[in-house]
């Protein structure tokens, strides 16, 4: 089961989507559905602490989300904390489209960065 | 006048067996043909059991005809006889009313037994896309190519069409590429992208000596496509038998593993996974690749076995690899599969792929 939680955070204006459960074949539709609504928010930091899990499905829609949100000028951060995901998004390469940070303070400051 | 009712009884008869006998052959029809359609036995033995009906229908048709008719020249008594007649009479005559709807049933049966068929032919074909697509991704038989033995598996998850694919070729009359890669999604799409990928790169391959090279204008073609969600991740190795080297580039794939000096070692990602950044750089390595080396591919399957929140990993990828690393590319292969699905504890869910080479 995944469960997505977005919620706006006024003082760093920033909206934060936290999915919690695995985020695979099974249940990325769900994800898809919440970063689809997103598309047009223009700061959003994706926050992977609660994902004990992700396949290529998972990564495929949060690529896709995130592709999305920079058509319509977007800035994304991703906030990991886990070792494994984080081992992910490196050798995926993911990692070097889009920040990717251990820490809040971090993502939030990420998201002044200009896009490489 | 007897005589009369008899006679007419029986020429009723005779023309209720016309109308059987039409039906029996139009029901024949349909039943060599299925016979011949090597179709569904079910509906052959249905078509069967109708067909001998409307043939037992024509013979007691005629029958009754016969008797009506012997009847009519012998010495039958005016009363007996009228009831005979009526009696052989009265089915014969419903026949002749329905004789429309007799038609149009034998009709309907054929045209219905043909469309099954054909509904069943699309089924048929629908169920052997999945394997027919793997047959080109992930063929069960490789080239025979000196100085390799090569084992390979391809399971696919859930019946589902992957894009899980393997490419193993010569390159040159001293060079062997192997390929292992995965597109993203399941279904005939990420299939399509596959077939698209494995054969680009074939061309990539031949035409540039550098696999990080031809990764790069993989890379560039490919995202072209502009496929929103898809990506693939991709290891590509090429051995060259007289440098006794192996050249690799990795776009964003699980590490493959080499068993080279007695250990262990991991072939890391050396780019992005492909098209997901269209710059993408994609550099290689090389190492030694000496006697009795092997090399272990595989697709994210295989390491994302799984039990609760513990995965295979590479790490259990590497220390099958460890526990027996002089067995055949054939028994490696088959071990890697049955651990991760005693790992999982069942049977794998996700597409996997694997391939091992050794140097003999």
């Amino acid at each position: 089961m995944l469960d997505v939680t977005i919620e706006e955070v006024p003082e760093g204006d920033y909206t934060l989507c936290r999915p919690s459960g695995e985020l695979d074949a099974y249940t990325v539709g769900g994800f898809r559905e919440a970063l689809a609504k997103l598309a047009d928010v223009p700061r959003v930091i994706i926050d992977l602490s609660d994902v004990p899990f992700m396949d290529s499905a998972g990564l495929g829609a949060l690529i896709g989300g995130i592709r999305r949100a920079r058509e319509a000028d977007g800035a994304v951060v991703v906030l990991c904390n886990r070792p494994t995901l984080t081992r992910l998004l490196h050798t995926t390469g993911f990692d070097r489209i889009v920040p990717v940070t251990e820490h809040l303070d971090d993502a939030v400051a990420a998201l002044d960065e200009p896009v490489s | 006048m007897i005589r009369i009712v008899l006679g007419l009884a029986a020429l009723v008869c005779f023309a209720a067996a016309a109308v059987w006998i039409r039906a029996t052959l139009s029901r024949r029809a349909v039943t060599h043909r299925l016979a011949s359609e090597q179709s569904d036995p079910d509906l052959w033995r249905l078509a069967g059991a109708d067909e001998r009906r409307d043939l037992l229908l024509s013979i007691a048709s005629i029958a009754g005809g016969l008797v009506a008719a012997g009847l009519a020249i012998s010495d039958i008594e005016t009363n007996l006889g009228l009831g005979a007649g009526v009696v052989l009479a009265l089915p014969a005559i419903a026949t002749l009313v329905g004789r429309a709807r007799i038609t149009e049933g034998t009709r309907l049966a054929a045209a219905r037994s043909e469309v099954e068929q054909r509904a069943r032919e699309v089924l048929t074909q629908d169920e052997l896309a999945p394997l027919q697509w793997a047959a080109r991704l992930a063929p069960s038989a490789l080239p025979d190519l000196a100085g390799f033995e090569i084992g390979q598996a391809y399971q696919p998850g859930s019946g589902a069409m992957a894009g899980d694919f393997y490419d193993v070729f010569a390159v040159d009359d001293h060079r062997v590429a192997a390929v292992i890669g995965d597109v993203t999604g399941h279904g005939i799409e990420p299939s399509i992208t596959a077939l698209q990928a494995k054969y680009l790169l074939r061309a990539f391959l031949l035409q540039f000596r550098d696999p990080g090279q031809a990764l790069e204008q993989l890379n560039t073609q490919m995202s072209e496509l502009e496929r929103g969600e898809e990506f693939i991740s991709l290891c590509v190795l090429v051995f060259d038998t007289d440098a006794e080297t192996l050249r690799y580039a990795s776009a964003g794939h699980p590490a493959a593993f080499v068993w080279h000096s007695r250990e262990v070692r991991p072939l890391g990602a050396t780019g992005p996974l492909l098209m997901l950044d269209p710059r993408g750089n994609y550099h290689s390595r090389e190492i030694a690749w000496d006697l009795d080396d092997v090399v272990v591919m595989y697709t994210d399957g295989l390491a994302e076995a799984r039990n609760g929140d513990a995965l295979f990993g590479e790490d259990g990828v590497a220390s099958m690899i460890r526990r027996d690393p002089t067995a055949s590319p054939d028994v490696l292969t088959k071990s890697l599969l049955e651990a991760a699905r005693d790992f999982a504890g069942g049977p794998i869910t996700d597409d996997v792929a694997v391939l091992v080479l050794r140097r003999s």
